[in-house]
């Protein structure tokens, strides 16, 4: 039960860690096209690339965390953290498009 | 456009739609206080499937037609913002929806027993949900606006 709870725990973080990571490639990838441009030549198209990305870095973080002992972390925190980032990265990637469209062009 | 293209449209709208489905009788269930842990569970993998699947089918969709067919028209057209606000976010915001529903279907199979008897919990957990599907009917929404876009 503990390594199952440790990881939920991990998981939690990975989602936050792996959406995060999607934000950062999406409007990194708009303001540094070699960086689209690469994701684009690596895997196709660049959207796949955010996903390919997103996806290891997501399992490579469930890996990493579950070495840790993570009881200490409050299972509600780790959820309201997703939820934050989760509705944190939705805004900020319309508001950046929204910006993008009509305020730098 | 092919018939396989249109499948694969189709499916992913139909995916998607029904991943956020499951996670509404997810949050009824869980609102009357259904003490049938099983189906929580159940509802929460059936939707980390469903929008998984939606997203091999709509990647399909995207990369192989979208960007050459159907960009370009929306791009000449009156309403152009359509894709370059509510495409641009909606294929990005939609690769979070199979991270949420795996966070959710984690959390529900093994702390599923606590629900009941801890508050804060069972509202953190109701929270992710609310915003998993929240961010499943953003996505449709605006797929609809582009999908109106494109005839314009």
């Amino acid at each position: 039960m503990g390594n199952k709870e440790n990881i939920v725990r991990s998981t939690l973080i990975s989602a936050g860690v792996a959406i995060a990571i999607i934000v950062v490639l999406t409007i990194g990838g708009e303001l540094n096209p070699p960086l689209k441009n690469w994701l684009a030549s690596t895997f196709i198209h660049n959207w796949i690339g955010k996903g390919v990305v997103s996806s290891a870095a997501f399992l490579l973080s469930i890996l990493v965390f579950s070495f840790f002992k993570l009881r200490f972390l409050s299972l509600t925190v780790l959820l309201w953290f997703l939820v934050l980032i989760a509705n944190a990265s939705a805004a900020v990637l319309v508001l950046f498009f929204l910006a993008e469209t009509f305020l730098l062009h | 456009m092919s018939y396989l293209l249109i499948f694969v449209l189709v499916s992913h709208i139909i995916l998607g739609v029904l991943g956020a489905a499951f996670l509404v009788a997810y949050l009824l269930a869980f609102s009357k206080n259904r003490d049938d842990s099983g189906y929580l569970t159940r509802m929460s993998f059936f939707a980390f499937i469903a929008f998984t699947a939606s997203w091999i089918f709509s990647g399909y969709y995207y990369v192989t037609y979208y960007g050459k067919a159907v960009k370009p028209i929306i791009l000449k057209a009156e309403f152009s913002w359509a894709h370059t606000v509510l495409m641009e976010s909606k294929e990005h915001i939609f690769l979070f929806l199979p991270f949420l529903s795996l966070a959710l279907f984690a959390v529900t199979m093994v702390f599923r027993r606590e629900f009941s008897e801890n508050k804060k919990l069972s509202f953190s957990v109701v929270s992710l949900c609310f915003t998993t599907v929240s961010i499943a009917l953003l996505v449709t929404i605006f797929g609809m606006v582009v999908s109106g876009a494109v005839a314009k």
